[in-house]
């Protein structure tokens, strides 16, 4: 295969915790957690109330005042994390350009609103009466064709809704078509917006922290008890190197791995023997050149369920044998909830942060240990480090396991 | 750079409106069969039209285990009924393939019904009426994941909802996925049920005929909807050489263009970018071009485009490339579409016939193709193009070639 | 929602503000004549959101022939009228 490498050039964040990337590398560096009881929705009848939400976000910001009318917030967010990206690459997308550069976006749940809003008028208004620009948003692959047609962005568009997976899964997607050439640039954008719909069905369904125990998003404490679901939008625009070179662009970070593996378990549900979560970080230290003590710092998926916690400890034990306890591990959920496809942009957007800014994200809202989680999960206040390799890990239930290695350039 | 090993074909598993299988979807498309027939999924009483293109006698116990059957949404039904199909055809028992470099990469455009008729419930009943198995099987990617599990495929799992050419981006990336050596076997393809959301959507955007399809007509009044899977088996020329397995076509390669001009309506610079593309990645010129399986939705606008982008780059040295449409008998059966339209590829090429776009009477001079009307035509087909244009301006064409050609 | 049976000034003015929410431009910035795609950068989608609206607002249906025709307000209020007049 080919040794093109593959490297970040630009990053757009829109987090519960923060807007833009440097501001975002701060709150992370300053442990501020972005959840808090939810605005956005009522949650008066719910036993769950948190969120992680981008109160502050306003589209009009980054987007201008006319033409957002019909757009659904998943859009809204990520054309806006679209352009805080492109201004960081300093890219420009020109007719010369633009058949080399894509877009492939990371979303999942977010359209559960659009088909609630454009059902809700057929059912009430009648088939004939319902308005015809709810439509276009009840497909997965809007948000995506909004941000090349507000960009001009030519060379291709692909979404992947592969839940909790999705961000890495976009990247491997977009790492891939870097190595064939079918791309020179390539935005990765992930994106969830949380809206009644969602936390409804995550509520209904049992997920959700807070139905039977005290709400809290706090991943590896024993107090541990479900999800607090969050939002948020990311792009990174990953690029061939020699073309960034050539642009002159500034380099974060180079994508050394991404690999990706099923558990063909059942879904919604985690695979005690997690196979695939194992095989993937085996593989992409592999794919990466590197060796589990290579690994400074370890973006774990852990999110605030017990299982999916103490699973992804388990599989870090498993893979880095003696180095385990040695390696930093820590969530950045704890901050920002659970956002599903747009977690994986936010878990590399963090990474590249502790690999420039030498610290590692804290896992906030520890309070009560738990003997099956026993790693080093650098609780509650950040840490100065020297980071070179970082491993980032999406896994959830359902059986996706997609694992990253983000390397210091 | 591409990895060097080659992509073959060979399992198909289709479920349609034409019928379960390839056999006989197969011999009632050269036969011009129409699928289509009164919607029974739900009520259309308040719509013009009432006809869609919907799969009957569909048993999904024929395919899955019957206690597995009610936590599944349809959408993965079809999917898994379809790949069992094409595991079957490709004569390759589970177990030997069984591995993480067996993959699956499948494409939808609305997903499982189940996000629908949970909004309806919602809509209609409150919250208080959510039905919770529902609301499990809502999410898009079970589809994918239902697949996987049923079939232990536990390499990569993708799901594109790539609207009306997933299915095109889900076979495009499952063959570069074995090209690239991270998969050995894939399952790819598309699948799509029978949805309200859609019949509404598009009847509201004025693209659907109240009656039938009839894609490069001159009176032709719009799309009709349908549903189905189509669902190929992929794997190494070499792996298929090697276990004496029957080889359909080989995936030459394929191209990708994004018009990023507007949400509904395709731009004829996309169109004619992404043929461009895919025949460049192919690496076949217009020339060695037989067959194109037209996106041929039977819009005013889709179809005039697509014609205009075909005479532009097959105008001057290939005029007479034959051009069909299958959403004449099929309806278009969004995310399934390409999927179930490359399946067709394939046996356009072994058996050297090509589709006819039925309900064609009046030619349209703004269509200048050759649109193989209302009959089959016996030719010998070595090299297709399978086009697909999607909402959102979202392209993807695939190339097929027959295996001894190239 | 509105049963339509005149198309008098106030209405006229109702529609023109229906419009001007739809395409984001003041109503003392657009005339009757102004052709909506080409002057005021309506695309179809657009088109056919107003359409709808106004479909919704006062129970009346255009016709699907009628549709492609419509190129500036003022065609809207002749489809209408007839309308009307149509269904007395």
């Amino acid at each position: 295969m080919d040794n093109k490498k593959v490297v970040i050039t630009g990053i757009g964040v829109i987090a519960p915790n923060a807007i833009g990337r440097e501001s975002f590398w701060q709150a992370l560096q300053k442990g501020t957690t972005g959840i808090k009881p939810a605005t956005l929705i009522d949650t008066t009848y719910f036993k769950s109330k948190l969120a992680g939400e981008c109160a502050d976000f306003k589209a009009e910001d980054f987007l201008g005042p006319k033409g957002l009318r019909n757009l659904d917030r998943a859009t809204l967010l990520v054309a806006s994390a679209a352009k805080l990206a492109l201004d960081d690459a300093c890219l420009e997308i020109t007719e010369e350009n633009t058949d080399d550069i894509g877009v492939v976006t990371a979303t999942t749940v977010s359209v559960a609103f659009a088909i609630a809003k454009f059902t809700k008028e057929v059912v009430d208004d009648g088939p004939q009466m319902v308005n015809p620009a709810l439509f276009p948003a009840t497909t997965m692959n809007y948000p995506s064709s909004y941000v090349a047609i507000r960009y001009k962005i030519k060379g291709f568009n692909t979404t992947i809704s592969t839940g909790h997976s999705a961000g890495l899964d976009a990247l491997k997607y977009a790492v891939d078509f870097i190595k064939t050439g079918r791309a020179r640039a390539i935005l990765v954008a992930g994106v969830e917006s949380f809206s009644f719909s969602n936390f409804v069905g995550f509520y209904k369904a049992g997920f959700l922290s807070g139905r039977k125990a005290e709400e809290t998003c706090s991943p590896f404490d024993k107090r541990r008890n479900g999800i607090v679901l969050g939002e948020g939008a990311t792009v990174l625009v990953i690029e061939d190197e020699e073309y960034a070179i050539q642009r002159k662009a500034n380099i974060y970070a180079q994508v050394l791995g991404v690999k990706a593996f099923f558990d063909a378990y059942r879904t919604a549900d985690y695979d005690p023997r997690i196979r695939g979560l194992k095989n993937s970080m085996k593989k992409v230290l592999e794919e990466s050149g590197l060796s589990e003590e290579d690994i400074d710092y370890i973006c774990s998926s852990a999110n605030s369920v017990q299982r999916q916690d103490r699973l992804e400890t388990q599989a870090i034990k498993e893979v880095f044998n003696i180095y385990a306890n040695k390696i930093p591990v820590s969530s950045i959920k704890s901050m920002l909830g659970e956002s599903i496809s747009a977690s994986g942009g936010l878990q590399l957007a963090a990474s590249v942060g502790a690999i420039k800014n030498s610290f590692i994200p804290p896992t906030i809202n520890y309070k009560v240990p738990d003997p099956d989680c026993d790693l080093d999960y650098v609780v509650n206040v950040s840490r100065k480090a020297e980071i070179k390799n970082v491993l980032v890990i999406n896994f959830g239930p359902g059986g996706n396991n997609t694992t990253a290695v983000i390397s210091k350039y | 750079m591409k990895g060097s090993r080659r992509v073959v074909i060979t399992g198909i598993g289709i479920v349609s409106s034409l019928g379960i299988g390839k056999d006989i979807f197969w011999k009632n498309i050269i036969n011009g069969v129409s699928g289509i027939s009164e919607v029974t999924s739900f009520d259309t009483s308040a719509y013009k039209c009432h006809m869609g293109g919907e799969v009957k006698n569909f048993v999904p116990e024929d395919f899955m285990p019957k206690r597995k059957v009610k936590f599944l949404g349809k959408t993965s039904q079809l999917a898994i009924a379809a790949s069992s199909l094409a595991l079957k055809d490709a004569n390759i028992p589970i177990k030997a393939i069984t591995s993480d470099k067996f993959g699956v990469v499948i494409g939808t455009t609305l997903g499982e019904r189940s996000m629908e008729e949970s909004a309806e419930s919602w809509a209609k009943g409150g919250i208080k009426d959510l039905n919770i198995q529902k609301l499990f099987q809502a999410a898009v990617n079970n589809i994918s994941s239902n697949v996987g599990i049923q079939f232990k495929a536990r390499g990569l799992n993708y799901l594109i909802p790539n609207a009306c050419a997933a299915g095109n981006y889900a076979i495009g990336y499952g063959y570069d996925l074995i090209k690239n050596g991270d998969l050995n076997f894939a399952l790819a393809g598309g699948s799509e049920s029978f949805s309200h959301v859609a019949f509404a959507g598009f009847q509201r955007l004025y693209a659907m005929s109240a009656d039938k399809c009839a894609p490069f007509d001159k009176n032709r009044k719009g799309m009709i909807l349908g549903e189905g899977s189509g669902m190929l088996f992929l794997e190494s020329l070499e792996s298929a050489l090697k276990r004496g397995a029957g080889i359909y076509a080989e995936v030459l390669g394929y191209g990708l263009s994004c018009d990023a001009y507007n949400a509904t309506a395709s731009d004829v610079k996309g169109i004619v970018k992404v043929m461009q593309k895919a025949l460049k990645d192919a690496n076949v010129n217009c020339e060695d071009i037989d067959y194109i399986c037209a996106h041929g939705t039977g819009t005013l606008m889709n179809d005039k485009t697509e014609a205009m982008a075909i005479n532009e780059i097959f105008g001057q040295k290939n005029k007479g490339v034959l051009v069909s449409s299958l959403k004449s008998m099929l309806g278009h059966t969004m995310g399934a579409s390409s999927a179930i339209e490359a399946a067709a590829c394939c046996l356009a090429i072994r058996d050297g016939i090509v589709p006819p776009t039925i309900n064609f009477e009046t030619p349209d001079p703004e269509c200048d193709i050759d649109c193989v009307p209302n009959k089959a035509r016996k030719k010998k087909i070595t090299t297709v193009l399978n086009n697909g244009f999607a909402f959102g301006g979202n392209n993807c064409c695939v190339v097929f070639g027959e295996v001894n050609s190239w | 929602m509105v049963v339509l049976k005149k198309l008098d000034q106030d209405t006229k003015a109702e529609i023109k503000e229906l419009i001007s929410e739809v395409i984001e431009i003041p109503v003392d910035k657009f005339t009757d004549t102004c052709k909506f795609v080409e002057d005021l950068g309506v695309d179809s989608m657009m088109a056919l959101e107003i359409v709808a609206a106004i479909e919704k607002k006062y129970k009346i249906r255009f016709q699907d022939e009628e549709i492609p025709k419509i190129q500036e307000l003022s065609n809207i209020f002749e489809f209408m009228e007839q309308a009307i007049k149509k269904h007395g």
